[in-house]
This record gives structure tokens, sequence and C-alpha cells, in this order.
């Protein structure tokens, strides 16, 4: 059984038309999956029930063997699953440092150096400390996806959920967040879930779920 | 503790807001502290004022009540007011036991002769004791109900019933006043009468011993030690000893006095005695009254108002119940209770109207205050809307979201307070030390007059050696009059040995005040921060966020 397991998922916002119906995908731990769709399909309706920003009432989301909707949400969030949005949610009166903290401090988990262990989190994904420490408007838009992916990575979940990561950076930053993400998958044993239209990052992840045909495409 | 962090963090990160917040916080702080400081001051002043002066209670004869009770039943009216009820000191005894009272005191009044010393006379009548014969006498013309005769002066009657018939009231030449306490002399409280040499026998004195005139004493040659010796109106061979220990003056002696037929009705011949001792006479006359004559050949030594009881209660609330006590203890329906409470009330009130003057301008700025700074958080949650769903959307629960908001306007409270408090309380305290000050004085001044009145120079005068001074608890300074001796005389103003009279503004942010100002600033806190509070538990992190995008 993997980390995550989505069985007969429906979904609709006014309660007819349904923007996800009967939904059965499977994530593990290692490996990097791809969520393709039109736009309308339910990719990032899919994104917000999985990260348990929104609730659903038919079908179930299992994390771990367990339903989402039957366990601390905050707790998940803050502990289980990192979320990439796709422009970042960084709170810009905060540096890039700062961000990271916090999302320590909610995960409220016992880490003795805090600042130290945000800043080795943010040299993983290429940050240094001169960047860590300038406001997040001061950086760039690949620095800000870099930043957003450590405040993910900060806690250690077992998945990280990227919607469009790479939708606002050119193609070489998109390459090197890409390769983030694989390097998250095959050497941190992380489950990785890209919501993407891109095909250069369906192309370079293990797994893509295609929404429309409810089916693995490679 | 995270929260508390981020909470300063943004304090500082947005100056501008909280400085608009802390500004209105401060003008709060500043109102309420000088309202708070008024109102302690003036509760103050009410709570000494309360400890000080007492609520007294009379009862009177209600001679309207009889009348019309006599014409109700059929009587002749003036009959009717022959037998008049009388208060004896046993009945003031036994309604000073009322739970309801703190104290009580009571007057004698009684004419007497003396042997040895002459009375003040300058009407021109011959002064000696006078005869009234009594209203029911069985032989009485019907044209006429009082019969006044003025005897010579011999030296008293020793049988009136030789030459009466019916009940006949016999007057001395002295007036004799017997007090139970010097509360009750309310002449040298108020300063009509004063002490010219000696000084006014002790509480509690129970001897035979006497203040006369200063009129009185020269005209006998008499000084302070000299000796009187009163004799019993029905019995002249029953003479009872009293020592002058005083010589006063009476201001208020004129000539209206002398209008009098009878020299006892004259001021210049009222001497001052103790209760007691004067007790001890009127039982004797009466005792002789009684085996003397029966049925309408009675003679008796007229008791001028007799026994007039002051009663002191403990409570201004409790004096409908103290009315009920008495009748319970068996008061004459003729007697009504009368009191000082409206006197009381009226001189509260304008210390009264201050405290509601305050109260009023306290929460019209709570309210004001309350409002714009609702307004000021509606408008900042607003503002922080997409912190709050990036905040909730990494998984920060809501009541801790909540609870970051409350600590921002908290600390920015409690800072704006304090700044607020040091400079209401700058303002407050000339004006509270204004009205304390004033009180004290006053109460002083009051204090020395009411001393000088009873001849007791230096007692109690400015820069007392035995003034002992102090500091409360919260850091006022108080200065306590021992009274000694003349607690007695003291506690009719209320002026009690145990009274402190704050004298320094000390005591007025007090903390008392600091605590009602720390209440107001957590009320104010989370009153203004609930419509916050209820914002944030309403957000949904999807709707916040997705909106941004």
């Amino acid at each position: 059984m993997g980390i995550l397991t989505i069985e007969h998922l429906s979904y609709s916002y006014d309660g007819r038309k349904k923007v996800l119906d009967d939904i059965n995908l499977e994530f593990e731990k290692g490996k990097t999956y791809a969520i393709i769709g039109k736009s309308g399909a339910g990719k990032t309706t899919l994104l917000s029930l999985i990260s348990g920003l929104a609730s659903y009432k038919e079908g179930r989301i299992l994390y771990d063997g367990k339903d989402i909707s039957k366990i601390d949400k905050e707790k998940y969030r803050s502990r289980n699953i990192g979320v990439i949005f796709q422009n970042f949610n960084l709170l810009p009166h905060l540096t890039a440092l700062e961000n990271v903290i916090l999302s320590l401090d909610v995960s409220e988990l016992k880490i003795k150096d805090k600042k130290k262990h945000a800043l080795e989190i943010l040299g993983k994904v290429g940050l240094d400390e001169e960047k860590a420490k300038r406001r997040i408007l001061k950086l760039s838009g690949g620095e800000q996806q870099r930043v957003a992916i450590a405040r993910a990575l900060s806690y250690d979940p077992d998945i990280i959920l990227a919607d469009e990561p790479t939708g606002n950076l050119d193609r070489e930053t998109a390459q090197q967040v890409m390769e983030i993400f694989k390097t998250l998958a095959r050497d941190y044993n992380k489950c990785v879930i890209i919501v993407t239209h891109s095909p250069m990052v369906s192309q370079s992840v293990d797994v893509v779920y295609s929404l429309q045909k409810d089916e693995k495409i490679q | 503790m995270y929260v508390v962090k981020n909470a300063w963090k943004s304090i500082v990160r947005s100056k501008g807001r909280n400085i608009l917040i802390g500004i209105v916080v401060v003008l709060i702080a500043v109102s309420s502290c000088v309202a708070l400081a008024i109102r302690s001051s003036a509760d103050k002043v009410v709570e000494n004022f309360k400890e000080t002066n007492d609520i007294t209670a009379t009862v009177r004869l209600d001679r309207m009540a009889m009348m019309r009770d006599a014409q109700t039943r059929g009587a002749d009216i003036r009959e009717a007011l022959v037998d008049i009820p009388t208060l004896t000191i046993e009945e003031i005894k036994k309604y000073g036991t009322s739970k309801y009272l703190k104290d009580y005191y009571y007057t004698i009044e009684a004419t007497l002769d003396a042997k040895d010393i002459e009375p003040v006379d300058i009407s021109g009548w011959i002064s000696g004791p006078a005869i009234i014969r009594g209203f029911n006498n069985p032989d009485r013309n019907q044209g006429g109900n009082q019969e006044g005769t003025q005897g010579g002066n011999q030296g008293g009657i020793r049988n009136p019933f030789r030459d009466f018939q019916g009940p006949v009231i016999m007057f001395g030449n002295f007036r004799v006043r017997g007090y139970s306490s010097t509360s009750a002399m309310t002449e040298f409280v108020n300063g009509t009468c004063k002490i010219t040499e000696g000084s006014m026998f002790e509480d509690g004195e129970t001897g035979n011993v006497c203040v006369i005139t200063d009129e009185l004493a020269k005209l006998n040659d008499l000084t302070v030690g000299s000796k009187i010796t009163f004799t019993n109106l029905l019995d002249e061979t029953k003479t009872y000893e009293f020592t002058v220990v005083g010589i006063y003056t009476d201001t208020s002696s004129g000539g209206d006095s002398r209008m009098f037929q009878n020299p006892f009705s004259d001021s210049a011949n009222t001497i001052i005695t103790n209760a007691d001792a004067l007790y001890n006479i009127v039982r004797e006359a009466q005792e002789l009254s009684e085996s003397s004559g029966s049925g309408g050949n009675r003679a008796f030594t007229n008791l001028i108002n007799q026994v007039t009881p002051t009663f002191i209660l403990k409570d201004p609330d409790s004096v409908d119940a103290f009315r009920e006590d008495l009748e319970k203890m068996g008061l004459n329906q003729y007697f009504t209770l009368e009191t000082n409470l409206d006197a009381f009330k009226e001189s509260l009130r304008p210390i009264n109207n201050l405290t509601s003057f305050a109260t009023t301008f306290l929460l019209l700025v709570l309210a004001i205050g309350s409002v714009i700074l609702i307004v000021i958080n509606f408008i900042n949650i607003r503002e922080r809307k997409y912190e709050i769903g990036v905040l909730r959307a990494i998984g920060m629960k809501k009541h801790k979201v909540a609870l970051q908001f409350v600590s921002e306007l908290f600390i920015v409270t409690f800072i704006a307070f304090i700044v607020g408090s040091a400079i209401g309380s700058a303002a407050s305290v000339p004006t509270a030390n204004f009205m304390l000050k004033n009180q004290f004085n006053a109460r002083q001044e009051q204090q020395q007059r009411i001393n000088r009145n009873f001849g007791r120079f230096g007692e109690f005068g400015d820069n007392r050696p035995d003034v002992r001074s102090g500091s409360g608890i919260f850091g006022p300074r108080f200065e306590r009059p021992a009274f000694g001796r003349f607690q007695g005389i003291n506690e009719f103003f209320g002026l009690r040995s145990g009274a402190n009279y704050i004298t320094q503004i000390n005591a007025v942010i007090n903390a008392e005040v600091i605590a009602q100002m720390a209440l107001i600033g957590i009320l104010l806190v989370l009153f203004s921060s609930s419509v916050a509070i209820i914002f944030i538990l309403r957000f949904e992190p999807l709707k916040i966020l997705s909106n941004r995008s």
C-alpha cells in the first residue's frame, strides 16, 4: 500500500456538476508523480483535497492508511505533507529564513537550532545565507520557488505536493527545480506529487496521472 | 511561544498601524486613569465621610399624634397633654442594646436649688422656687388651667401639699444639665459655649462635678475647685455637694433669656454635670414625690425635656430596621424616630455627583475607544487576510492565529496603557490631591475649633508632637491624630482616634486603580479583538489564497 491512496473520490463545488468523479489513485514514497489534465479538470481541487485545505464528502483519501478527513488536518499539513503553491504563498514581510523557521514553529517539532536547520534546508535548495536573510520580495521568482520548497521540506514530510511549480519559472530554473524534486524522491524517499501542465515536468517524473482518463499514463 | 514572537515581529513590522492603535489606547488610558483616580479619590472621601460622620437618631414625642388621638377618643386635648409619656434612662439603655447601633448617649435636665449660691437674676423677679399647679386638680377653676405662684426667696417650700391641691410641679433656680457623654454637648462642639477656665470633665465621669457659666461664677465668687451644694426641692435637708471643674462662657446668652420669669430660664444659671450625678438627684426627688402624696396631691420636680437620647447608627441603611427594633422593644406609640439621614445624604451629594460624572465619562471614553479600536482591528484583519490564509495553509491552528492577533493588540495596549497611566496619574493627582487636601484641612480646622471650645488648647494643634505619621499600603502619607482622652468629643464629629487622614496624593493611583486599569485594558483588547477573532475563525484558507491567486 502506498503512502497516499485515493479511493473513489468525487467532488463538486455546487453539489451538481462533479469536478472530480470517482478518482482512484495511489502514490508511493521514493517516486515523483505528475497529475495532468486540461484546465478545469480538477487538478488544483485534487491538490486542495489531498493537502486537507478542502473537505470531501464522497470517497476517501488515505494517508498512511488513515482517512485524512478524520485526522487533525492542521497537524497533517504541518508535519506530513509539504505544499508548494503555484504562487508560493510566502509571507512577504518575512525573510526567506524566517518563512522557513515559521513553518518549523508551526510544526512544533522539537528541533534544537531551528535557524541552523532552516539554513541547511535553504542551502539544499540552492539558497545561501545571504539570500536566506533577504525579504521575500527581494528574491527572484525562482528563488521564491526555492524558499517555498525549503519551507515544505523543513519539517521533513513524507509527501511533497507542488502546484504548477515551474509555471512561473524560466526553462533553466524549472529544470533546476525539477532536479530538486527528483533528488527529494530518490535520495530522501519522499513522495513528490506535482500538479502541472508542463510537458517537461510530465516527462521527467516517474508516474503521470491524467485526470481526464483517471489512468496512469506512464 | 512562537505566537508571541511572531506577534512582536508583526508589531515592529507595522509601526504605523500600531502607533495609531497605541495613540488611541493612550488616550483611553489617560481618560480612564483620570476618571478612575477621581472615582477612587471620591470614594475615599465618601468612605472617610461615612467612617467619620455618624447617622444619629433621637426619639421625640409626637404631640400632634397625642392630640389627634385625644380628639378621636373625645378627651380634652389639654388634659391629654398633661400625661405626657416620658422616656426613662432604663428604656434608653434598653434601646441602646439594638444591634443596629454603634453607640448612644443621652442628656437629662432638671431644675435645682443651691444653698450657697445666688442665681443670676436680672429680671426683677424675686428668685425662689416656682410652683405650677397641674391640670388634673379636681377642684380647679374651669376657666383657668394654670396657676403660677412665685415663692419668696426663703430657700424653698417644705410642704407644698399644705398650700395646693392637686399635683404641683416645682422649679428650682438653676437649670442643671446632665450629659452621659461629652459628644452630646453640642453647644461646645459647635462653639456656642467655650471653657474659659479649668476644663470639661471627662467621658465616663460619674462624680459630683460640674461646669458653670462665667456670669454665675463671677456673681458668687466661684472658681475652679469651689463647691456648690444643691438641695432637693422636696426636702431641703437632702443636699448634694458638687465641685466646679470648669467655667465656661456662653456666647449665645443674650437679652432673650432674660425675658423669662424664672431664673432657671436664664442661660447664665445653667450648670453642666454628668448624667449619672444628676440622675441620682432626680431619682431621689422622684422617690420623695411618690412617697409624699397620692392621687391629686403629689408634688414633683420638673424634668424639662426629661431625658433626650441620641442613638448613633452603624449604617445609614439601617434606620428603618432600627425603628422596627424600637417598636419591638416597646417604644411608646407617641414617640417618633428622627434622624439626620437626609442631611447626611445631602452632604454626600456633591461628591456622589462627582463620582457619577467620572463614571459616565469613563464609560463614554471606553465605548468610543472600543468602537475606534474595533474599526482599526477590522481594517487590520482585512488587510492581513492573506497572512492569515498562509498561516492556516501551513498548518497553524485557528486559535493560534487568533491568539497571535490578540497578542499583538495586547502588547500594544499594554505598552500604551503604561504610558497612558503615567500621563493620567500625573494629570489626575493634582486634582484629587486638591480635593483631599481641602477635605483634610477642613476637618483639621474643625477638630482644632472643637478642642478650643472645650478649652483643650494645644491638644490637637498643628505640629502636634504625638501625631503619628506613616505610609499606607500604596504609599500615601497619612496623619493619625492621637485623640487620647478626648475620643468622646471627637467622635461627635466622627474624628475618631483610628481615622487616617490622607494628606498626600499617592493613594489616588493605588493598586485598586491599577487593577481596574488592567481589567479595562484586558477587556478592551478582548472586546476590540473579538471581531478579529470571529473573522479569523470564519476565514477559510483555501478561499483566501484562491482569491489572491
